[in-house]
């Protein structure tokens, strides 16, 4: 008896394993249906009640739609809306609505959609994530059904661009009751299904207004554990690694015949960030030194096995005020050893509180070794993140220097915050960035590059690096973006063969 | 009157726990407000979500609020995904279940057979063979032999998955091909262990008088294992497995991370990550009552099998 049922159980193992070949699961071979390898599984589908960026790399572009989006080049341009006009005191924004748009529940999208969305974030009492990004605006009405008038109090450049984002996804009036699980939207996918713990599945919307899905099906797959997903890839589970976690480990996905990796950038800047508003780092001498004590090369070499860009100050390559200022605070440890000197900080101690995130764990030892040269003294501990990182770090504000990626656009204007965790105080900064929101696009450039030159020259972080928009991808798969420009992980153009 | 005591002892220890829970989620530094709304949010919004959620209430009565509504079976409202905890947990359980449930068996499934031969060749080469490998088995942690079973098996031989989960009534052939790798990791080291006592009461029972009888009259010694011992053996070795049911429910925990199975463990640790702490109570309470109530239930299970207890 007992043979028996062991004689069943290894004939059921066996020959499970056996009819693998033929019953692949989702991804794999069937080139209609796409599996995206991603890390972070979102834990609500709601985007208007967290930021998680997992929730609008899912969904926005694919589910939800703006009325405008960005290109690959980080220019605004339009999506439900055809074209706006902006009044000459740039403070009346007109929308014109594209014709045809219907929400996956049927309904035609109306300017009364657009009324409602915006007007959820604006409402006295919303706890909307990104209330901040639509301070400017004052009053959001619909001219007539296809088009929308939002009256500013101030111009503001950085909320139209907002509107790429997540906060200006249009949401059908009729569905919010339940956003959190069942997302309707617009866009050239319609939500599918939710494994909770393990993936989210799109499926196209052939009723698109705009160009059709490539793939029928495309499914979100999450792993917590980077080797899993690395696994998952090799084993054909999923087609793409949609950002490597671990670049160390794609020596195992040098194989052209099977798989591409694409190396492309991100809005996501490794700051080392220092705390303006206490201690050694209040003086500027001591945050030049550790801008020149740390190799930052050598550093992304190290950290992020090479891959990364350096970029000097708080712009990424994809934003038109970019300029390379890499090499504002060459490697010169001589040069930092006399700065902390000459600034009386010689064997100062300094708090390293590094949340325990992969980059941030790797650049952290080299970071401390090297401003020890410096004549530094520092102290490293490891805060879980996002908890405990946010409650000591960011709200509190007990801490002389971390390491976190600010992955969001355009988050530059946060140096004009005092308030802001890193607590640099300069009315020159807060000035220029007002005139570049009120601005013209071109008024907008010329500021923000003064910014970001006065940035790098008080040495208001040390911009370790940019980090890289590392995907791999399976032979066959076309189509996706080099750079993570967009809050959306775009997939309507990516196809499969 | 022993039986009123070990419920009051229940049902203290299971105060004391909820306690525990409560307390260590609320010294968490970074609250569910905080960690939700992220940090773009302005200092008012995070005020008014926290009144909301009523975390802005003192400890106690927040203690009370949640532990009243335990005491009615209800396990609150997630207020991240804006589920109910128990849907979330039952959502999760099968998947835990299943692994352990078939590690185990491939626990059993590695352990006689092993246990056996050592036994049967006792003091010669292929005991101590077998009994090698066993020790050996058990000095692998459960995360490397998953790793390796991995790569072995689904990056290299490109036969079972690298991971994942179907659910049985789903598609019971996916849901075994999706487990057997995990089964196997869980079940190696827990198969070990068990070997080891396979083989003792294998040993044990070969011993016995009736045995030997048995073998008088002519029997093998295969022979009389099949027909008279490995009933017998069976008793202490399931008593062992009972016991090690801890351990592989701890187990399954850390093997659901390497094999990407939405299981207790993963909801437990994103919930922790996301202090969705509503959440994080509640999971953590089902776990504890379990093992507190199996533990209640095995005493009770004593009292009526052993009738001297009764009265001390």
């Amino acid at each position: 008896m007992r043979h028996l049922a062991l004689a069943a159980m290894l004939a059921l193992l066996t020959g499970a394993a056996g009819c693998a070949s033929s019953s692949s699961a989702a991804g794999g071979a069937d080139a209609s249906k796409l599996a995206i390898g991603a890390t972070a599984e979102p834990q609500t589908l709601d985007l208007t009640t967290t930021p998680d960026a997992a929730i609008t790399q899912a969904l926005l572009g694919n589910v939800y739609e703006g009325l405008v989006a960005l290109d690959e080049n980080g220019a605004v341009q339009p999506r439900l809306a055809t074209s706006w006009d902006v009044s000459p005191d740039r403070k009346v924004y007109t929308f014109h609505l594209r014709p045809g748009v219907k929400f996956s529940d049927g309904r035609a999208l109306t300017a009364d959609d657009v009324v409602f969305s915006f007007d959820r974030v604006i409402a006295p009492g919303s706890k909307h994530p990104h209330k901040a990004a639509f301070a400017p605006v004052q009053k959001v009405t619909a001219k007539d059904p296809a088009t929308v008038e939002v009256r500013l109090k101030t111009p503001s450049n950085g909320w139209l661009f907002s509107l790429t984002g997540g906060v200006g996804a249009i949401l059908d009036k009729d569905a919010v009751a339940n956003l959190a699980t069942k997302p309707v939207g617009t866009g050239p996918f319609t939500f599918g299904t939710w494994t909770r713990g393990s993936a989210i599945t799109l499926d196209r919307n052939d009723a698109y207004w705009g160009a059709k899905a490539k793939v029928k099906q495309a499914t979100f797959r999450y792993y917590t554990d980077p080797n899993a997903l690395n696994n998952a890839l090799l084993a054909g589970d999923v087609d793409v690694i949609s950002n490597v976690q671990a670049p160390q480990s794609l020596a195992q996905f040098k194989d052209p015949a099977r798989f591409q990796i694409i190396n492309g950038t991100t809005n996501g800047e490794v700051v080392l960030a220092l705390n303006n508003g206490r201690g050694p780092l209040k003086d500027k001498r001591v945050r030049q030194a550790v801008n020149y004590a740390i190799d930052r090369a050598a550093l992304v070499k190290t950290a992020w096995a090479g891959y990364g860009t350096l970029i000097g100050s708080m712009v990424p390559p994809t934003d038109p005020w970019y300029e390379d200022l890499a090499n504002r605070y060459p490697y010169d440890p001589a040069k930092a050893k006399a700065l902390v000197a000459e600034a009386g900080a010689t064997g100062a101690e300094l708090q390293l509180k590094l949340p325990t995130l992969p980059y941030a764990t790797a650049a952290g030892q080299f970071v401390a070794a090297q401003l020890q040269q410096a004549g530094l003294k520092v102290k490293t501990t490891q805060l879980e993140f996002p908890g405990r990182w946010l409650d000591t770090v960011y709200t509190k504000g007990d801490y002389d220097l971390s390491i976190v990626a600010h992955v969001e656009p355009r988050d530059i204007v946060k140096y004009g915050d005092p308030s802001y965790y890193w607590h640099y105080d300069n009315p020159a900064v807060k000035a220029l960035l007002a005139r570049a929101d009120e601005g013209t696009p071109e008024q907008q450039t010329a500021a923000l590059k003064q910014v970001a030159r006065t940035l790098s020259d008080d040495a208001a972080s040390d911009w370790l690096f940019l980090l890289p928009n590392l995907q791999v991808v399976a032979k066959g798969v076309t189509g996706l973006p080099k750079n993570a420009v967009s809050q959306g992980y775009e997939l309507a153009r990516v196809g499969k063969s | 009157m022993i039986l009123l005591r070990r419920t009051a002892v229940l049902a203290a220890s299971l105060a004391a726990a909820s306690a525990a829970v409560f307390a260590a989620c609320a010294v968490l530094p970074g609250d569910t407000a905080t960690v939700l709304l992220g940090d773009h949010a302005d200092p008012a919004s995070v005020a008014a979500l926290r009144h909301r959620l009523g975390t802005d209430r003192p400890l106690t009565a927040q203690y009370a609020g949640w532990a009243g509504a335990l005491l009615r079976g209800d396990l609150g409202v997630s207020p991240v995904s804006r589920l109910p905890v128990a849907a979330q947990i039952g959502d999760r359980l099968e998947v835990t279940l299943s692994l352990a449930l078939l590690g185990t068996l491939a626990a059993v499934a590695l352990a006689v057979p092993l246990g056996v031969l050592a036994a049967a060749h006792h003091r010669r080469p292929l005991g101590a063979a077998a009994s090698v490998l066993g020790q050996a088995g058990m000095a692998v942690p459960a995360f490397a032999a998953g790793i390796l079973l991995a790569y072995v098996f689904a990056v290299r031989l490109r036969v079972l998955p690298a991971g994942g989960y179907v659910p049985f009534l789903a598609d019971p052939g996916e849901w075994l091909r999706h487990l057997v790798l995990p089964a196997l990791a869980l079940g190696l080291v827990q198969g070990s262990v068990l070997s080891r006592y396979v083989r003792s009461a294998v040993l044990e029972v070969m011993r016995e008088d009736f045995v030997r009888t048995v073998r008088a009259a002519g029997s093998t010694w295969w022979g009389a294992l099949w027909r008279h011992g490995l009933r017998n053996a069976a008793v202490p070795v399931v008593t062992v497995l009972g016991l090690q049911i801890a351990s592989v429910l701890a187990g399954a925990i850390v093997i659901e991370s390497v094999f990407t199975l939405p299981g207790l463990g993963q909801l437990l640790l994103r919930a922790v990550a996301g202090r969705d702490l509503i959440l994080v109570q509640g999971t953590v309470m089902v776990l504890v009552a379990a093992v507190l109530v199996v533990n209640y239930l095995t005493d009770l299970l004593y009292l009526l099998l052993d009738p001297r207890l009764r009265t001390s």
